[in-house]
């Protein structure tokens, strides 16, 4: 399949972390501004916009911010699969033709703690919640706890990956958690959902992040853009008897994780091979979904992880740079915007522009993942 | 969607489960629909009530309550999930009753029930554990 060339042109973000008194609408329209200065165009060029949060919120609702232009505006509302999938409508409409310059955001503003949810809401019976399975790191905890089994990976390894986390994130003045703690601390630091420690987990948190995108044609119209390719925007779901989030059972043979089936459609879409990927951001809501995820996107073997990580392979100077801003384990988790986060993150360093965290050697292409409840998970494939 | 998981005709707890005709696939809970396929040939079925553990974690911390049972920080204490392959036919999740650092995968276990207040609940326990059923 051949689509028209579509580049992303603006990027904004808002800081991640708390901030009292902003709202996540806000935040995601401080966003807005920032994508829009950066491409050069103003909120009344845009011709569709979509965007949405977990719950901070209607997007289109911020054309009280922005200026009520009548545009289209899409709200998305579809978990950890926000940003992606107003991404993927976005991208739908440029490559169709309907308009030429197009809008993404997402944000959110979560309290402290956990996430509570209704079971109803996701298809289960009252008895799943009362009995306390209704909480998210449990099927983290378990999900790690049987790769590790499987593959031969040591706890030590969870801390490594935590550790790179917050190193990275020291580099990067719009990350929540920037302060570096040694894998020993983070290994010995209070233990939440087995095998995975305080420091392993992400923790919901606020922020917003937005990014402008035209058809490739209206590039003429810009002409102090830097391009950056959207190569492919893919959304899945999961399927019959897989291991995912609140799963009350699962079959003896499990189906692959929706991230495999996205990933391999982003990869063929893009006409990119994952071992053409020069940086890569994947959902690391905890440090063992960092290294399931690299391994269910085609981003390195099962049970390659350790040796991977032990030659620094990951880090912002190894072959495969993954989650340099610091991921989700340091930036937290506002569910609407960490999709586009990744991509932000993904535009700069592809520019060029990520200062003490730079990636070295001109990377040209990137790959971003996202993956949470119930079983949903988008991938991107972006290039120069 | 709100049947109790648990059928006590026997005398003994049993999980409620259901298989298809249309896919042969056993599902968890019991519902109209095939989770597989979506055929409403699901016929009420009741699971083998002994398994080995397939993974797990420990809650160690106070779910948000509700949807958990009404409990306090006070009254809250820690306690294990995992997955339960019942005979090769089924892995169910659970609530696992004992000291979690006893817990290692491919461990023995029974169904029993767990009283969190109001519909008793299930949960699977070492097969020694006494004085439950």
């Amino acid at each position: 399949m051949t689509c028209p060339p579509i580049a992303i042109v603006g990027i904004g973000l808002h800081p991640f972390g708390r901030h009292a008194g902003v709202t996540g609408l806000e935040m995601g329209a401080h966003a807005v501004r920032f994508a829009l200065r950066d491409a050069g165009l103003r909120w009344s060029d845009v011709q569709f916009a979509a965007g949405g949060s977990s719950s901070s919120g209607n997007a289109d609702t911020m054309v009280a911010d922005l200026g009520a232009t009548g545009l289209p505006f899409l709200n998305v509302h579809n978990g950890c699969a926000t940003g992606g999938s107003a991404l993927v409508s976005v991208y739908n409409a440029l490559t169709s033709g309907a308009c030429d310059v197009g809008l993404v955001v997402g944000f959110d503003k979560h309290p402290r703690g956990a996430f509570t949810e209704r079971p109803e809401d996701w298809s289960l019976p009252g008895w799943y919640g009362t009995a306390g399975l209704m909480v998210t790191t449990q099927f983290f905890g378990m999900k790690i706890r049987r790769y590790m089994h499987d593959h031969g990976i040591d706890p030590p390894l969870l801390a490594k990956v935590a550790n790179k986390a917050f190193r990275n994130a020291e580099k990067n003045e719009n990350a929540w958690r920037r302060q570096a703690l040694s894998e020993e601390e983070i290994l010995n630091a209070r233990m939440v959902s087995d095998p995975l420690t305080q420091y392993m987990l992400c923790s919901p948190g606020e922020g917003g992040a937005a990014l402008v995108l035209c058809r490739g044609e209206y590039l003429s119209r810009l002409p102090h853009a830097r391009p950056i390719y959207l190569r492919s925007a893919v959304l899945r779901t999961r399927q019959p008897q897989s291991f995912d989030v609140y799963s009350p059972a699962l079959g003896i043979e499990l189906s692959p994780s929706p991230s495999v089936a996205a990933a391999r459609a982003a990869f063929e879409r893009a006409g990119v091979g994952p071992s053409e990927i020069d940086i890569a951001q994947v959902q690391d809501t905890e440090s063992g979904a960092e290294l399931i995820h690299l391994a269910e996107c085609g981003l390195c073997e099962d049970g390659e992880q350790t040796e991977l990580y032990r030659r620094g392979a990951t880090e912002i100077g190894g072959d495969l740079p993954v989650n340099t801003d610091g991921g989700c384990i340091a930036n937290g988790e506002p569910i609407g915007a960490s999709g586009l986060r990744q991509i932000y993150e993904t535009v700069l360093q592809l520019r060029g522009d990520a200062g003490d965290r730079q990636v070295p050697n001109k990377p040209i292409t990137g790959f971003t993942h996202v993956y949470g409840a119930p079983g949903v998970s988008a991938c991107v494939v972006l290039a120069r | 969607m709100s049947e109790s998981p648990l059928d006590f005709s026997s005398g003994s707890a049993r999980l409620v489960g259901g298989r298809c005709a249309a896919c042969s696939a056993v599902i968890f809970p019991l519902r109209k629909r095939c989770v597989v396929c979506a055929s409403t040939e699901v016929s009420r079925a009741l699971l083998p009530g002994c398994g080995t553990l397939w993974t797990y974690t420990v809650q160690r911390f106070m779910p948000p309550s509700p949807p958990y049972a009404a409990c306090t920080p006070e009254t809250f204490s820690e306690f294990g999930v995992g997955y339960v392959e019942l005979d090769g036919v089924v892995r169910v999740e659970s609530r696992l009753f004992g000291d979690p650092e006893t817990f290692y995968i491919g461990m023995e276990l029974k169904l029993v029930t767990l009283d969190l207040g109001g519909e008793p609940q299930y949960a699977f326990a070492p097969l020694d554990a006494v004085g439950l059923s």
